[in-house]
């Protein structure tokens, strides 16, 4: 694909239509069935959705539509139709719970809410709180309504389904947009404990797309298995399977990642390091029981028989596990990005051989600076700045446009990154997922019986508590267990999974703290299991 | 049902057959990840023949409770 034509995310899907025609692009699992969609099917059901959005859009700023649900061609084409005309996607976490999911509509300004018919249950609720949404759009209906009448009795006015839009629009061409259109407000969890919305531009994406080189091919095949509002999957599972004209597989659970591997037979996948520890303990399992067979030759059946390369980001790659997959005969690549920055700063070349402990070489055109320890980076993929909200997007980024990563390391001669700590208290979960522990304490604090609280990374996350001596001090013990247990396991319920503190340790002495009273997070904690 | 669920979780866990009970915890005793989990999940619709609703997992937290769910799908 000749980069020097594609400034903003319209070229690159036209372009790549135009080169790949009906080539399998998408193939996603219907049923016991494989549903494939061409490039040009992909690009035209998109520009059917860009001429949706813009009759509700109505000629006048463009509008903000937020987009839920699991990996699925609908989803993709929602989302794409909704950027190619110069509009926002708002893709939200499918864990999010229904208050989270009010709070981002009404706080992204939303107007357009494409979601999973899953989700279906909540949209009265949703209508009640979210005034600014006027369309509600479902976009993967598994099974089609009974009857039409008892479908217009539950859908009110404006309810569309997704296949209703594909019917009735035209897969006309988009007018060309400013490589400056907002294409997406994608939501980060920050340290303050609430979510931060990262403004990335039509060009932020189309940087990072074409910032490394050589990474695909047309005969690739990857199967994409991270959660699709994720900006690490958007961007390199999707953006630069349409680069390179490679096929995308969408795996429809991470409960069936070994079923899918041998399904789709994929050359690629970008995987979070706990999916690559997962996988790498079934092919030991297996090794095991069959010793005669090379662990090699199993690994090589465990992925499907065609897989060569792993990338791997969004937390910390132990280099044990690296080598592991090395002498497996998989490339197992580490790199290193974040939301702000569309997500990659640093990746490993293909051809890169020995060091395991960088987190990659410097991505093209991107400069890095080292300012008491803090990396600091500025290239064409960093953000415009926080939504609405001034006063993070200043703690992030610098008057002269030099982005925060809020991480501590240093850059060799040979433009490698070494991290070596993480400025942010931000918990960054084995699965990538990450918890701002001030958010939870928040939580904890309101209860009376706690009189301080610190939330970590402990394998799971922990909360370790010490109990308020007024409340609890003539308490037996087991009382006190079981009111604690009690109170985390209601919080929980309130959480998404990936935020249930899994385990809590009970203290007999106060928390470190500093002169100012804050909480010292490196501080040893000794806390009893409970 | 208990020795399946025990030859399965072996496979993601250093631990003898025997130390895994109905009351074990997957995370706190077994030391199971979330996507650990997940597999194990995967494995069991397999094995029974059932179909896992992926809302009702976070539910999930003992091999008992996890038994308990695969025969109430498999009705």
């Amino acid at each position: 694909m000749d980069k020097t034509k594609i400034s903003i995310i319209l070229d690159l899907a036209r372009e790549s239509a135009r080169e790949n025609g009906d080539r399998v692009y998408i193939r996603e699992k219907a049923g016991k069935d494989i549903r494939d969609k061409s490039f040009n099917d992909f690009y035209r059901d998109a520009c059917r959705v860009c001429g949706f959005v813009n009759e509700v859009r109505g000629g006048g700023e463009p509008v903000h539509a937020a987009v839920i649900g699991p990996s699925s061609y609908a989803w993709i084409i929602s989302y794409f139709g909704t950027v190619f005309a110069g509009n926002t996607a708002v893709p939200l976490d499918a864990l999010l719970n229904t208050e989270g999911i009010v709070e981002l509509l009404n706080r992204s300004d939303s107007s357009i809410f494409f979601y999973d018919a899953r989700y279906e249950k909540l949209i009265p609720l949703l209508k009640q709180n979210c005034p600014g949404v006027v369309k509600y759009v479902c976009i993967n209906r598994s099974a089609p309504a009974e009857s039409p009448a008892e479908s217009s009795a539950e859908s009110p006015a404006g309810d569309l389904e997704l296949t209703e839009i594909l019917e009735k629009y035209a897969p006309n061409e988009p007018a060309p947009v400013s490589p400056d259109a907002l294409a997406a407000i994608s939501y980060t969890s920050g340290t303050t404990g609430k979510s931060k919305g990262v403004m990335l531009l039509n060009r932020n994406f189309i940087d990072n797309t074409m910032c490394c080189d050589n990474e695909s091919d047309a005969d690739g095949v990857v199967l994409s298995v991270l959660p699709i509002h994720h900006i690490y999957c958007f961007t390199c599972d999707i953006l630069l399977t349409m680069r390179y004209g490679s096929q995308l597989c969408l795996n429809d659970s991470l409960m069936h990642i070994p079923q899918n591997l041998k399904l789709f037979q994929p050359t690629i996948k970008l995987v979070v390091p706990m999916i690559a520890k997962t996988i790498y303990k079934q092919i030991k399992a297996a090794a095991a029981a069959k010793p005669e067979i090379p662990a090699a030759a199993i690994a090589h059946a465990v992925f499907g028989g065609r897989l060569k390369l792993m990338y791997s980001g969004g937390a910390y790659l132990s280099p044990e596990l690296q080598k592991a997959y090395n002498d497996m005969g998989i490339r197992l690549l580490q790199g290193y990005g974040m939301t702000e920055c569309a997500p990659r700063i640093a990746c490993k070349p293909i051809d890169c051989v020995g060091l395991l402990e960088d987190v990659g070489t410097l991505v093209s055109g991107c400069s890095v600076k080292i300012e008491d320890g803090e990396i600091l980076v500025k290239s064409h993929s960093v953000m415009a700045g926080y939504y609405k909200d001034p006063e993070e997007t200043e703690k992030s980024l610098t008057p002269d446009g030099w982005l925060r990563t809020g991480d501590l390391g240093y850059v060799d001669e040979e433009n490698r990154l070494f991290l070596t700590g993480r400025k942010k208290n931000l918990i960054i979960l084995s699965g990538g997922e990450n918890v701002s522990p001030e958010e939870l304490e928040n939580k904890l604090d309101e209860l009376d019986f706690v009189a301080e609280v610190m939330v970590y990374d402990d394998d799971v996350l922990c909360a370790e508590i010490f109990p308020n001596p007024d409340v609890c001090g003539i308490m037996p013990e087991e009382e006190l267990v079981k009111q604690l247990k009690d109170a985390v396991a209601g919080i929980n319920k309130t959480l998404p999974a990936s935020k249930m503190m899994r385990r809590i340790r009970l203290r007999d002495a106060e928390f470190e703290k500093t002169t100012s009273k804050k909480l010292i997070r490196s501080q040893s904690v000794h806390g009893k299991a409970i | 049902m208990l020795d399946k669920m025990r030859s399965i979780i072996c496979n993601y866990v250093d631990i003898s057959p025997e130390d895994i009970t109905e009351d074990s915890n997957l995370t706190d005793d077994l030391g199971l990840s979330s996507y650990d989990i997940m597999c194990v999940l995967g494995e069991l619709e397999e094995e029974f023949g059932v179909i896992v609703d992926e809302a009702e997992i976070v539910d999930i937290h003992t091999i008992g409770e996890a038994m308990t769910y695969s025969k109430s799908l498999q009705g």
